[in-house]
């Protein structure tokens, strides 16, 4: 029972908002108390007894298993500082409720599908979270919103329809909806599978991964503050934790497939830093910084899928990172919204500045965080692999480039004008322990409940490797100067953005195509109808009639059709008669 | 009382009866007609789940029949296929009957109407009882005639050409029918749907004529199955009253169609027989082409009522589709569907006639907003549509997840494809309304044709809320023993099939 109440609080409060009819503060009030029961069971260290739920859907079941806690630790985490900055966040418009309503299914969803352990249940949850997701993106009811909300939603569809096929075939070839029995028969399936395929797209669209990603950058920062922090923080990660799901990690060694994860992963990690380096605006700076880190994060279950054994480190380092990840990201996205309110008072703005700077270099890897603690795990796994060291230095140019990025970020933050109209002095406190909270809390859950190798935090060499790629990073920014119109931002004035390409394409065809043959103008459509009667009204269709026509008028010609007509019946006939 | 004759009796005329005497009151008995509709139909709900538990849990075979000679009976008999096509139909009457009473509200020829409609039930309740292919055949085309005065009710000159459209097309299919109905009666003698292996005892030599009888009798049935080439009666013949446009397309006429195929492929030929006379690949593949042209086609539609009979046509085919592939989970997914399109496309149409009753909006162009002025009824409609593009939790999903494994089962994994691209398709032309329900400002102000207190009269909210719970509730517990799916499966159990 205690699973039911965890999942399905926050639809509960959704309930109760709805029927509140006061907008504003008390709805995004009850919007904050969705996740605590979640937050509540992971932090209480009781582990429930996994939980069927016999008649509900295709028969639901609910539990940690192997992923459940550390993903249900990081949801739970990151709605409930969402949820608290939800409250404060004042847009006092007309839909505020309506936000909050879409929040707590959105949460419901993500909380959902961190425990489900059936196909079933797990496409529900991930359908109910996409979902709401676009009532999310669209909020501001902006141009720019109204695009971001379309790809999305386009995207999402897709996505869904990979991901519901590659789970039928999964469940099909089990006999079952467990995700563990799934996982057993996937691992006995060679590697060009449909399957993989199919949930790789799918899943690969959720999570951003390199080539899917391009609704990404446009749809989180066009929500919300909280709404953002939740998409890159979670939301992205269910991607994530569907791949982990399907693909036999630690079961069998998949090399063709560890080369496409490890490929698309460091493609992914260096484009997501390039593409953001050319950004003006800092919310997309970050949208593009957590392409980077999903790749590296791909890049990392790409090792447990070439070599099984590692997955035994790989997973908590995994757990790790999207903890990290999660949490730093929406404490960043926050700090965005943050920075509009701030603007003006000296004091805060360097409070604000630091309480930026600190989750910054966390991400980029500065020794003693989070951040270094698992690069410096990624690149010990590499060691382990045969044959791929030159990745090392990969990885350590991965952190100059998120440092880079991370000072690029910086300095356009404070350039974004103030348009917020009320500055509330007790919003910044509240974010700043946030951001406290989000450098801190990795670290302490990963050496509490995470299963993860230590490392020597103060060891010369140790630190001296995290600290390089962030120094050089920074240095390079700032000499030279990539904050200011250049070259570089010409070239990102004329980017080829992929959804305005495919727009571009588009209207290039669809002239062509309504002057076409086939396209029926009334409807703007393919016209089988029109077709159909242009093919027989038209010359080839008059010619062909009157062909058979002038052959039927030669007696002999009908004379033969009647007499093998008759000659069918009375076959037929004496088929019965014998 | 010998309860195994009289139920099925009782239960064809309770709609029968009740039709016949309101064809007797006047206009203005309008109270006297609600009730007699009301208690009805609510009898009827009851003796058919009455029946439903009879059989299912104490086994009791029902059946009635009457002999006409040459040794033909009418057949009336209730079997575990017929109880799925049973309940439907007497659970949508219902809610059907409340909402075209709050419906045709103050509007001329009420009589007529009810008393055509109450026959019409009574048609489809027979189909779902005959027991063998001249009882069905009676019922059908009983069906045809009784449908046409729905159609043509508003006697403008749109509906009667609508009408005309129909009468074509129902009559030369049933012509069809009957000709095949003939034929294989010719070959075999009388036999009833439980006399299983009839055909397949008939000797490899009649096998060719077997195939030709079973092409006659799909398209005899496709015509009101809406099978493409033969569909183009169905988007004409929208012009008729919303609740009658529900009735058609959840219930009666088109589920008749699909239901006769179900019953040719299983009861007649039987599954296995007509998977070896080479029969189901064609007729998959005509439900395929069906359901992504339907869908195509419903993507060029403006006005809301085509758009949502298009998107039948699509949806009706998963049915014919389910009965194609020789596997029990699509076998479940073609029943269980004809429980899940009925009671998803009913909340869509009793959302658009609300719609247009109370605003007086018709084309997709001008719902923009009517979520604000509409809450409840755009909430409803959305569900449904999620249903119809196989969005959990909602109905459709559970029939699209059952008929893919039943694809993959039966070794034919391009249904996935067809039921993504459906998927696509069907999100392509739903998603838009519903943003711009919900999302779009409103251009103009509203005309309110109907002043309520509510945002429409309860009596069109209700039935439309019950139905979309429904559909809800029909995915959130699929897996209980009574619920749409779970019944499948014992059906599919009954019927020899083990999903």
């Amino acid at each position: 029972m205690i699973w039911l109440f965890v999942v399905f609080f926050p639809l509960f409060l959704a309930v109760v908002v709805l029927s509140l009819k006061k907008r504003g503060f008390p709805g995004a009030l009850v919007g904050a108390l969705g996740p605590l029961p979640a937050l509540a069971l992971v932090l209480s260290g009781v582990e429930p007894a996994a939980y069927h739920l016999k008649d509900f859907l295709l028969g639901s079941h609910l539990g940690f298993e192997d992923y459940g806690r550390p993903f249900l630790l990081l949801t739970a985490l990151v709605w409930t500082g969402a949820g608290i900055y939800g409250v404060m966040y004042r847009a006092v418009d007309y839909n505020q409720n309506i936000f909050t309503i879409f929040f707590l299914t959105c949460m419901c969803g993500n909380l959902g599908l961190a425990i489900a352990q059936d196909a079933v249940s797990f496409y529900a949850f991930f359908a109910l979270m996409t979902f709401s997701g676009y009532v999310l993106v669209v909020h501001h009811s902006t141009q720019k919103a109204w695009k971001a909300g379309r790809v999305y939603l386009i995207m999402a569809v897709l996505g869904e329809g990979a991901v519901v096929a590659g789970m039928m075939i999964g469940v099909h070839s089990a006999q079952s909806t467990l995700f563990s029995e799934i996982a057993r028969v996937t691992a006995t399936l060679s590697w060009h599978h449909p399957l993989f395929w199919l949930l790789f797209a799918g899943f690969g669209i959720k999570a951003g991964v390199l080539g899917l990603h391009f609704w990404l950058p446009l749809a989180h920062p066009a929500a919300p503050a909280p709404a953002s922090a939740v998409l890159s923080g979670t939301m992205i990660k269910a991607g994530l934790l569907g791949m982990i799901h399907f693909f036999p990690l630690g079961l069998v060694s998949f090399s063709s497939w560890g080369s496409v994860f490890i490929c698309l992963g460091l493609g992914g990690a260096f484009f997501g830093v390039l593409a953001g380096l050319l950004e003006k605006d800092p919310k997309t700076i970050l949208a593009y910084s957590s392409i980077s880190q999903i790749g590296l994060m791909l890049f990392l279950c790409g090792l447990g899928i070439i070599e099984a054994q590692l997955w035994t480190i790989g997973l908590p380092v995994l757990f790790l990172f999207i903890i990290h990840h999660g949490l730093i990201k929406a404490v960043l996205f926050l700090g965005v919204d943050i920075a509009g309110y701030v603007k003006g008072s000296r004091r805060s703005t360097y409070l604000l500045l630091a309480g930026l700077a600190l989750p910054a270099i966390a991400l980029a890897g500065a020794p003693l965080t989070s951040g270094s603690w698992i690069k410096y795990l990624l690149k010990d796994m590499v060691e382990l692999v045969p044959g791929v060291l030159w990745i090392t230095i990969l990885l350590s140019l991965s952190s100059l480039g998120t440092a880079m990025l991370m000072a690029h970020f910086l300095s356009r933050l404070h350039l974004k004008n103030p348009d917020k109209p009320h500055y509330r002095p007790g919003l910044l406190f509240i974010w700043l322990g946030m951001a406290a909270a989000g450098v801190s809390l990795p670290l302490i859950i990963g050496l509490i409940y995470l299963d993860v190798p230590d490392v020597s935090w103060i060891e010369p060499r140790v630190v001296w490797s995290s600290l390089w790629p962030i120094v050089f990073g920074a240095l390079i920014y700032f000499f030279f100067n990539l904050k200011k119109p250049s070259l570089s931002w010409q070239a990102a004035e004329n980017w080829p953005d992929t959804v305005t390409q495919i727009e571009k394409a588009w209207r290039k065809f669809y002239p062509r195509w309504e002057k076409s043959n086939f396209c029926d103008p009334s409807c703007g459509q393919i016209n089988f109808v029109n077709l159909a009667d242009r093919l027989i009204f038209g010359p080839a269709g008059l010619k062909v009639t009157c062909m058979i026509e002038a052959l039927f008028r030669q007696w002999f010609v009908a004379g033969l059709v009647f007499v093998l007509l008759i000659l069918i019946f009375i076959l037929m006939g004496s088929g019965r008669l014998s | 009382m010998n309860l195994n004759f009289w139920l099925p009796v009782l239960v064809l005329c309770s709609s029968l009866v009740t039709g016949l005497i309101i064809f007797f009151l006047k206009e203005k008995q309008s109270a006297l007609r609600t009730s007699l509709n009301l208690i009805g139909a609510s009898f009827k709900v009851v003796a058919v789940h009455y029946m439903a538990y009879r059989l299912l849990v104490l086994g009791e075979i029902h059946e009635a029949s009457f002999s006409m000679g040459l040794g033909f009976d009418f057949l009336l008999r209730v079997d575990f296929l017929s109880l799925m096509f049973l309940a439907l139909s007497s659970n949508l009457w219902l809610v059907t009957t409340l909402y075209a009473i709050g419906y045709l509200e103050g509007s001329a020829n009420r009589s007529r109407f009810f008393g055509f409609f109450s026959l019409c039930v009574a048609a489809s309740t027979g189909i779902a009882l005959a027991g063998n292919l001249i009882t069905f055949f009676i019922f059908y085309e009983f069906l045809t005639l009784t449908t046409y005065p729905l159609v043509i009710h508003r006697e403008s000159t749109a509906a009667l050409e609508a009408g005309r459209n129909y009468l074509w097309y129902t009559i030369s299919g049933g012509s069809v029918l009957f000709v095949a109905i003939v034929w294989l009666h010719v070959l075999t003698g009388p036999f009833n749907f439980t006399d299983t292996g009839v055909l397949e005892a008939l000797g490899p030599d009649r096998h060719l004529t077997l195939i030709f009888i079973f092409a006659l009798l799909i398209t005899g049935l496709g015509v009101k199955a809406a099978l493409v080439p033969l569909h183009g009666w169905l988007p004409v013949a929208m012009i008729a009253p919303a609740p009658v446009s529900a009735l058609l397309h959840a219930v009666a006429v088109v589920k008749a169609g699909a239901f006769g195929i179900v019953r040719v492929v299983f009861d007649v030929y039987g599954q296995h027989f007509a998977g070896f006379l080479g029969l189901l690949e064609p007729l998959a593949l005509v439900a395929t082409i069906t359901i992504i042209f339907g869908s195509v086609r419903a993507l060029m539609q403006t006005d809301l009522k085509k758009r949502l009979a298009y998107s039948t046509v699509s949806q009706v085919s998963y049915i014919t589709l389910g009965t194609a592939l020789l596997a029990p989970f699509s076998t479940v997914a073609a029943i269980v569907h004809l429980a899940h399109q009925g009671i998803m496309k009913i909340t869509l149409f009793f959302c658009a006639g609300n719609i247009a009753e109370t605003l007086g909006l018709h084309n997709i162009r001008d719902l923009n907003g009517v979520g604000r002025r509409m809450p409840l009824t755009s909430a409803l409609f959305t569900a449904a549509a999620f249903g119809m593009i196989g969005v959990p939790p909602v109905a459709g999903f559970i029939s699209k997840w059952y008929l893919g494994l039943g694809g993959l089962e039966a070794g034919q994994s391009w249904v996935i494809g067809v039921l993504m691209l459906s998927s696509l398709l069907n999100a392509a032309y739903f998603l838009p309304i519903i943003h711009s329900l919900w999302f779009k400002k409103p251009e103009k102000p509203w005309k309110e044709l109907r002043k309520s207190r509510l945002e429409a009269p309860w009596t069109l909210l209700l039935p439309t809320l019950v139905t979309a719970v429904m559909s809800v509730l029909a995915c959130l517990w699929a897996d209980w023993t009574w619920s749409p799916l779970g019944v499948a499966r014992q059906i599919a159990v009954g019927m020899g099939v083990y999903p």
